[in-house]
């Protein structure tokens, strides 16, 4: 069920907490939580200007970043955009946001576009 | 306000509708900023391509190379001793040669595709000058920690400088920060930084080891990125992306932990990932095995820029 998120709540570094993921859920946690070793771990950072910052696994295990847009629909769908136009290249439906974790629904979802929440970019 | 349904690019089994990780793109960026990285990586995948179309005599004698440790440490824990040292070169002995025991777990479907690279790894028994050598070096820093910046591999940013990298496999093995157990370089990139370096704490079998990373396995698996393996999910998140090996079954994203088998994604059923390769993200006792693929992809490099290694 699509609930509202305050977007205040998921300001700030995320990273995957790939421990915790169910078969259901994806779960990101604040970068400075105590992570287990792992791999690699994917996230992004969220800024209150719109802007993102994604961290992906390079090819070697280094990380990598890219930086482009998001967006939270009033729907709590989590959109990220490459640049200042398009489709996302990315969606995360958020079943949960308490400030310290986020909670991602996997599996197709049905998500609400919303235009002119914080850094929307055009479409 | 427009209402659109959308897959989410989090699916679980099936695939997504968009691709969703910038990693390649930056991955070929750095390939345009050294060119002639660039230029080595092609020449070499088109080496690889030969190879495939061709029928080389069965290898008999293993590639031989020799290893340089470099210890850094800034904390007693953190110089790991030379036990723990000589227990990861067990571990590649073990995995390089297919003769780790728990291959017996791969399952059947796939019993038939696991390959002996045929590489073994020891200890340098002379220095760069031809002194005799441990084939460890120790060095002493005050940083805590060190990131995926390749400064442990530099003398002036804290770390330790490499021997010369095409005359010895440099392993560096410290605290690393973020949790990251391992990073590695391909060949063909920057001598200066070519090794792979590895948290101490998941280095070798024995002293300040931690499950679930305690056999060893990220050095295997950073090494192989070192002999030119690709991430067996093609470093994409939407089916995409290849590890350039045929024998890998497509799949969509790392798998972690002790996965259950078979794990279906990118329409790859009935079998799914191949997530007990050494190429995958899962715990050091969930993987076991290389493909007979991924030998000839190891074997191209150790022929072409990686043969000045080789003894």
């Amino acid at each position: 069920m699509a609930r509202a998120i305050d977007p205040s709540s998921i300001l700030g570094s995320w990273l995957h907490s790939h421990e915790e993921d169910t078969d259901t859920t994806t779960v990101y946690r604040r970068a400075d939580y105590e992570f287990p070793p792992s791999r690699g771990r994917k996230g992004f950072e969220l800024r209150a200007d719109g802007a993102l910052s994604e961290k992906g696994i390079g090819p070697t295990d280094r990380s990598v970043h890219t930086a482009g847009r998001w967006h939270l629909s009033e729907d709590g769908c989590l959109e990220f955009f490459a640049g200042t136009r398009g489709s996302p290249t990315r969606v995360l439906p958020i079943e949960s946001a308490d400030g310290d974790k986020i909670v991602v629904r996997k599996g197709s979802q049905t998500c609400t576009l919303s235009h002119g929440g914080s850094g929307a970019p055009e479409r | 306000m427009a209402r659109h349904a959308r897959a989410a690019d989090e699916t679980a089994t099936g695939t997504p509708k968009r691709r969703s990780c910038g990693t390649m793109q930056v991955h070929h960026r750095l390939l345009e900023m050294f060119p002639a990285f660039r230029a080595r990586q092609t020449k070499l995948e088109h080496a690889f391509a030969a190879r495939l179309r061709s029928a080389p005599e069965a290898r008999t004698a293993p590639y031989k190379i020799p290893v340089v440790v470099h210890v850094v440490y800034r904390t007693a824990a953190e110089n790991i001793d030379d036990a723990q040292v000589k227990s990861q070169i067990v571990v590649l002995n073990k995995d390089y040669r297919a003769a780790n025991p728990d291959r017996a777990k791969t399952p059947a479907v796939w019993k038939g595709l696991v390959a002996d690279p045929m590489v073994e790894f020891a200890l340098a028994t002379k220095d760069p000058q031809g002194h005799p050598t441990p084939g460890i070096t120790r060095k002493q820093t005050t940083k805590s920690s060190f990131g995926d910046d390749n400064a442990v591999k530099s003398d002036r940013k804290g770390g330790k400088s490499p021997w010369p990298t095409d005359r010895y496999l440099n392993i560096w093995v410290c605290t690393l920060s973020d949790g990251l157990l391992g990073y590695a370089q391909f060949p063909g990139g920057p001598p200066k930084t070519d090794g792979v370096v590895i948290l101490n704490t998941a280095f070798g079998t024995s002293g300040t080891v931690k499950p679930p990373f305690n056999l060893g396995r990220t050095t295997t698996h950073e090494v192989g990125h070192f002999l030119n393996l690709r991430h067996i999910w093609g470093d994409t998140e939407d089916c995409s992306g290849t590890d350039f090996v045929v024998d890998t079954p497509n799949a969509q994203n790392p798998n972690y932990n002790k996965p259950a088998f078979p794990h279906v994604t990118c329409s790859n059923g009935p079998h799914g990932d191949m997530f007990m390769n050494y190429m995958d993200y899962v715990d050091d006792d969930a993987m076991f095995m290389f493909t007979l693929g991924q030998v000839v992809r190891m074997r191209t490099t150790l022929d072409g820029p990686r043969k000045s290694l080789v003894t």
